[in-house]
């Protein structure tokens, strides 16, 4: 799977992917998502259109970008026992507009957002277009 | 070859002085710590001592953590304590790899996942039900293949309040690996079997097992159920899903409905939005769950078994048995799926109402 990254604004980090996205590189994503963070972006838009296949994993980075954009830190693997605690949750009420935005889900990624209930969670546009300029103006 | 591990995991100056300290007391040996493609990565130098006039031997003690042989001690002397000496240094070097040891490198944390990993494959596998209930007028039947690294797959089939009335049927996945999945598959199999046993229509059971989880175990690890409850009298099948994969009621005339009502994964949010739907289940049909090791099986060419090949299949297997409808299945996604290797654990449940005999004449 293939990452890239792009800047259009100060406030506004496009992570886009390209291929499968499952258990052996999600938290590929993460990082980028961490690394799109910590380098000042506040809204992150990631773009699946090239996605060919998306996991559960894939749920899981998404969870873990829009935490991380809350100033939540995701629980990794490698924490093993200390994975069981209590972290924040994203809530459909949080206020404010989501700092993840969702753009060009394929059919299929868009089957898997909406069976997960993901769909209500982010908003998500048809393109990365759409969805920069809804970033960049709410 | 595999890049040597040893090297990585205990620096050498450490080895180095753990065999210099093991030659104090074994003066005339020489020792060297080896990796396990045979590279010297300590060798500590021979001390002056007295000879013995015994005929020198070369004693090779492995050095191993678990199943895993990362190298060995090679000790050069008179045959016993060259042995004694090898064990001692072996010993030193696991102690040091196993115990309190900061996994200051890779290889170190990798071994340790590795090993994690393995413990939550050998929980979750623990949890999975070794027979289902015997329900007059009903027959179960399942198949469950564990893939070798990903898990998360769990199903049940279940006396409600250890009665005849009721049947619970459940099939979830969880995401992640290691420990933390294994817990929360645990939590989520015990936390479901209180729900149902306290009563309310599945998607109360489902929006209670998720509250408590969100509340008190927030992981970051979330967990797709689809859970019926069945009245084994009338056949009246009550349904919920949390973001799990479609369940089928394949009818005894072959034709095929699709439950796939709404309510998110559990573990994400405090409100899932489930909603339940009834459905009558009557002699000769049949309730099927699946996750999407089923749908995702891939084959040699990269491509997916896919819903709309397992639902054609399904309508042909109506008025099968359970077992008949389970083989069936499980034997085209292993034709599909060929010599390539399973990436998901694959798992597929059926419940079905048995049809009423005909009677014999005379």
């Amino acid at each position: 799977m293939d990452i890239t990254t792009d800047r259009p604004s100060a406030d506004v980090s496009v992570i886009g992917l390209t291929g499968e996205l499952d258990g052996s590189n999600f938290e590929r994503v993460i990082d980028a998502g961490r690394a799109a963070r910590d380098s000042g972006a506040r809204r992150i838009v990631l773009d699946l259109s090239g996605l060919t296949y998306m996991g559960s994993s894939g749920l899981v980075a998404i969870h873990s970008i829009a935490l991380l954009l809350r100033g939540q830190e995701p629980t990794s693997p490698e924490d093993g026992w200390q994975a069981i605690h209590a972290i924040g949750t994203v809530s459909a009420d949080d206020d404010g507009p989501s700092p993840l935005v969702l753009a060009g889900p394929p059919p299929s990624i868009e089957r898997v957002l909406d069976r997960s209930g993901m769909l209500g969670l982010f908003p998500v546009h048809p393109d990365r277009t759409a969805a920069v300029d809804a970033a960049t103006s709410s | 070859m595999t890049a040597p591990r040893l090297a990585g995991l205990i620096d050498r100056s450490s080895l180095a002085a753990l065999l210099d300290a093991a030659l104090h007391v074994a003066p005339g040996h020489r020792a060297r710590v080896v990796d396990d493609d045979g590279t010297i990565i300590a060798s500590a130098p021979v001390r002056a001592g007295p000879r013995t006039g015994t005929a020198a031997t070369t004693a090779i003690r492995p050095i191993a953590v678990g199943a895993d042989r990362l190298g060995a001690v090679e000790v050069d002397g008179p045959g016993a304590s060259a042995a004694a000496v090898a064990e001692l240094v072996g010993r030193a070097v696991e102690l040091a790899l196993t115990v309190e040891v900061r996994p200051t490198t890779e290889g170190a944390k990798r071994i340790a996942l590795d090993q994690e990993l393995a413990i939550g494959r050998r929980i979750q596998l623990s949890l999975m039900p070794r027979r289902f209930p015997a329900v007059p007028g009903w027959e179960i039947a399942s198949a469950y293949e564990p893939a070798r690294e990903v898990g998360g797959d769990f199903y049940d089939a279940f006396a409600v309040r250890g009665g005849q009335d009721q049947l619970g049927v459940v099939v979830g996945d969880v995401t992640g690996k290691g420990i933390p999945a294994a817990i929360l598959m645990a939590d989520t199999r015990a936390l479901i079997h209180a729900a149902v046993d306290r009563g309310g229509d599945p998607a109360d059971c489902l929006a209670r097992v998720n509250r408590i989880l969100v509340g008190e175990r927030a992981s970051g690890l979330f967990v797709t159920v689809a859970l019926g409850i069945i009245e084994v009298a009338s056949g009246s099948f009550a349904f919920a899903s949390a973001g799990h994969d479609p369940v089928h009621i394949l009818w005894s005339d072959g034709a095929l409905t699709t439950l796939e009502p709404s309510g998110r994964l559990i573990g994400m949010v405090a409100d899932i939005a489930a909603a339940s739907a009834t459905i009558e289940i009557a002699p000769g049909d049949a309730f099927v769950g699946h996750t999407d090791g089923i749908t995702e099986a891939r084959s040699a060419d990269g491509s997916f078994y896919g819903e709309e090949r397992f639902q054609r299949l399904l309508v042909t297997l109506a008025g099968g048995s359970a077992a008949e409808i389970v083989e069936a299945v499980i034997g085209d996604v292993g034709a599909f799926r060929g010599d390539a290797e399973p990436s998901d654990d694959l798992t597929l449940l059926v419940v079905r109402r048995v049809p009423v005999a005909a009677r014999r004449p005379g």
